[in-house]
């Protein structure tokens, strides 16, 4: 099983999730070290596969360590709509700690390594460690002003727009955590999973890449996506990234 | 599975599809033509004149047109034109 090559450059488990941490404030060394050890039973997940389900009770939650996952919901037709993309260092039920009982599914994008955070180790930090649980909060409080963008876009931009601003998200999202670069990422998804992403049929999808592609914003060879000039894709995707509150400051 | 091929036209380009998508026959084809000509109509009618034909081929692997589809928006010209 091939990991994506851009996505396993950070190395050890805890190297996304501190980057992550560290573009919004400072980290301590004391911090570091809990961060580094709440991580347990990491383990290798193939493409394709729903590895958390909806109507689970986990009992620790999942951090990305590499690869792209996504949370999702089927509706009866048998459709999926993807909620939300999950990047390196991120949790994917971060809310499971305290939500319990998963109101959606996640499921692998490409192959993935996770590693897993007891909820019990979740609330002792959470009582021992004030500053380090603000900044987990923080990401769960990023993960909905994502979910809000998202909604924006979905209802009111036009296809071509609303999927260049998904690629400028995921490419900020990328950056952040120090694993892209140059207005280039690897993105290995299916047409199939960028329909499910952008809530439009597979070939109109096609359509719609295929215009952006003949307007220079997005070259996609391989699993490479890249932009030629980022301020004019990000001017035609009405792209601010305000929302991600990538500001380094006291929280 | 077969490939179809879906090439489309919104009364401004005209794109050919040149990847193609795994289907299991022509009616899926169908549908999923059907869907995504009434996707590229939500951003292709227009508010600025009263006409726009869409269309959408749908190829399979030899060559062969599966489908053609038209999606035809016309306001009353007379009407429209008195508004301007």
């Amino acid at each position: 099983m091939q990991l994506p090559i851009h996505l396993e450059a950070n190395g050890y488990p805890a190297a996304s999730l501190l980057k992550k941490l560290r573009c919004r404030d400072t980290i301590s060394v004391d911090e570091e070290r809990i961060v580094e050890a709440m991580l347990e039973g990491q383990s290798v997940i193939d493409v394709r596969v729903d590895f958390i389900r909806e109507g689970d009770r986990p009992v620790a939650s999942t951090l990305l360590v590499e690869g792209y996952a996504a949370r999702y919901r089927m509706v009866e037709s048998g459709a999926r709509q993807i909620t939300a993309i999950h990047v390196p260092g991120d949790f994917v039920d971060f809310h499971s700690f305290l939500m319990k009982e998963m109101d959606h599914g996640v499921a692998t994008l490409t192959p993935c390594r996770v590693a897993r955070v007891p909820h019990a180790t979740l609330k002792s930090i959470s009582e021992t460690q004030s500053h380090l649980m603000r900044m987990f909060n923080l990401m769960a409080l990023i993960d909905g002003a994502i979910h809000r963008e998202w909604l924006v876009c979905m209802g009111r931009l036009p296809a071509p727009a609303h999927a260049a601003h998904l690629f400028c998200e995921i490419y900020m999202l990328l950056q952040a955590v120090g694993l892209a670069r140059d207005f280039a990422f690897s993105f290995p998804v299916t047409q199939d999973n960028l329909a499910d992403m952008l809530g439009l049929s597979p070939v109109h999808v096609n359509r719609t890449l295929q215009e952006l592609r003949r307007k220079d914003l997005i070259e996609w060879q391989g699993e490479v996506l890249r932009f030629p000039d980022w301020d004019r894709i990000a001017q035609f995707a009405e792209f601010d990234d305000t929302y991600l509150h990538l500001r380094n400051e006291p929280r | 599975m077969p490939r179809y091929f879906f090439d489309s036209d919104d009364g401004d380009d005209r794109i050919v599809d040149d990847e193609g998508l795994e289907l299991p026959d022509d009616q899926a084809a169908y549908k999923e033509a059907s869907t995504a000509i009434v996707e590229l109509a939500k951003d292709r009618i227009p508010a600025d004149g009263p006409l726009r034909h869409l269309q959408m081929w749908v190829r399979n692997e030899e060559g062969l047109s599966v489908h053609i589809l038209t999606l035809k928006f016309e306001a009353d010209e007379r009407l429209y034109l008195r508004g301007t």
